[in-house]
């Protein structure tokens, strides 16, 4: 939070908002679906009886990420630059993600990997890209 | 499948209907940001009324849905983000004082009117502590932070050619 408040660029602020409104989205139906399959699980969390789901995480951590992906991402680089921002960025998630599952109750896998993570984040993060990058045609 | 199931089946191939017929082809990212910007409210507003007993779904559209999630996710992720689409794209802007007023009553007091009468007749909204009136305050509270935050963003939003 402080992270984005500090350093969003004011003409970026909408960029960063509207990025920030979708992945929350995205990011909470993902979860669901996990959820769902059995695929992981959040043992503490902030609405204990109202959900099973993480709120914070995925209401404010990922989205938080996802707005950075798009401030820094890289428009006129070559293919294996781009492939490297995203796997970069992929791996970041999916070890931060991981970090928690191991060292906290926040998180706990059931049938969920580290590699998984990796692939469901870099897929995710390209569907971001695509509706951003679409949406971004309408603002000034 | 009962009842219950076909009227939130039913809400939703009425909102997406309302969609298609509402909102005009170069007003879809308005659109969007509205849609997705009321769910920043909805999402822990729900949650707390949820978690503090307030309030109760005992019927969702998926079967299993409260052994993961005791929030409606039908109204909160889509029925009241259409209602807000058409909420703020229709509204009077040239109207001041009394004018909006009524307009944000009106809605407002549609979709209390609505969810008083499946309190009573269904299992789809149990109240426990919550009133109709809350549903009414809340929703328009909603409305007008959702409508600031719209024309906040849609001062630097353009058109673009569409295809």
């Amino acid at each position: 939070m402080y992270l984005l408040l500090r350093y969003i660029p004011t003409e970026s602020k909408r960029l960063a908002w509207i990025t920030f409104i979708l992945v929350q989205a995205i990011a909470w139906i993902h979860e669901y679906i996990q959820l769902v399959f059995g695929l992981v699980e959040f043992p503490y969390r902030e609405f204990n009886k109202a959900t099973n789901m993480s709120f914070s995480l995925h209401y404010i951590v990922y989205p938080t990420i996802a707005v950075f992906f798009i401030l820094f991402y890289p428009k006129e680089k070559g293919t294996r630059r781009t492939f490297l921002y995203y796997l970069l960025f992929s791996m970041g998630i999916t070890t931060y993600s991981y970090l928690l599952e191991k060292f906290s109750s926040l998180y706990h896998y059931i049938h969920w990997n580290w590699f998984f993570g990796l692939i469901t984040n870099m897929i995710l993060l390209y569907v971001v890209k695509i509706y951003i990058f679409w949406f971004k045609k309408g603002l000034v | 499948m009962n009842l219950e199931r076909w009227i939130i089946l039913g809400v939703l191939i009425l909102s997406i209907m309302c969609l298609k017929l509402l909102v005009p082809r170069d007003k879809v990212r308005e659109a969007w940001v509205i849609f997705l910007f009321l769910q920043v409210i909805t999402w822990p507003a729900g949650l707390i009324a949820v978690e503090m007993g307030w309030i109760e779904y005992p019927i969702q559209l998926y079967p299993k849905a409260n052994l993961y999630n005791r929030t409606s996710f039908s109204f909160e992720f889509f029925l009241f983000p259409v209602v807000a689409i058409i909420f703020s794209l229709y509204f009077p802007r040239k109207k001041k004082g009394f004018g909006s007023l009524l307009y944000y009553v009106f809605f407002a007091g549609f979709f209390t009117f609505l969810e008083a009468v499946l309190e009573s007749k269904t299992k789809l909204v149990e109240y426990h502590e919550w009133k109709w009136y809350w549903t009414l305050v809340t929703v328009m509270i909603s409305l007008y932070i959702n409508d600031k935050f719209y024309r906040w963003f849609s001062k630097r939003l353009i058109l673009v050619d569409l295809k």
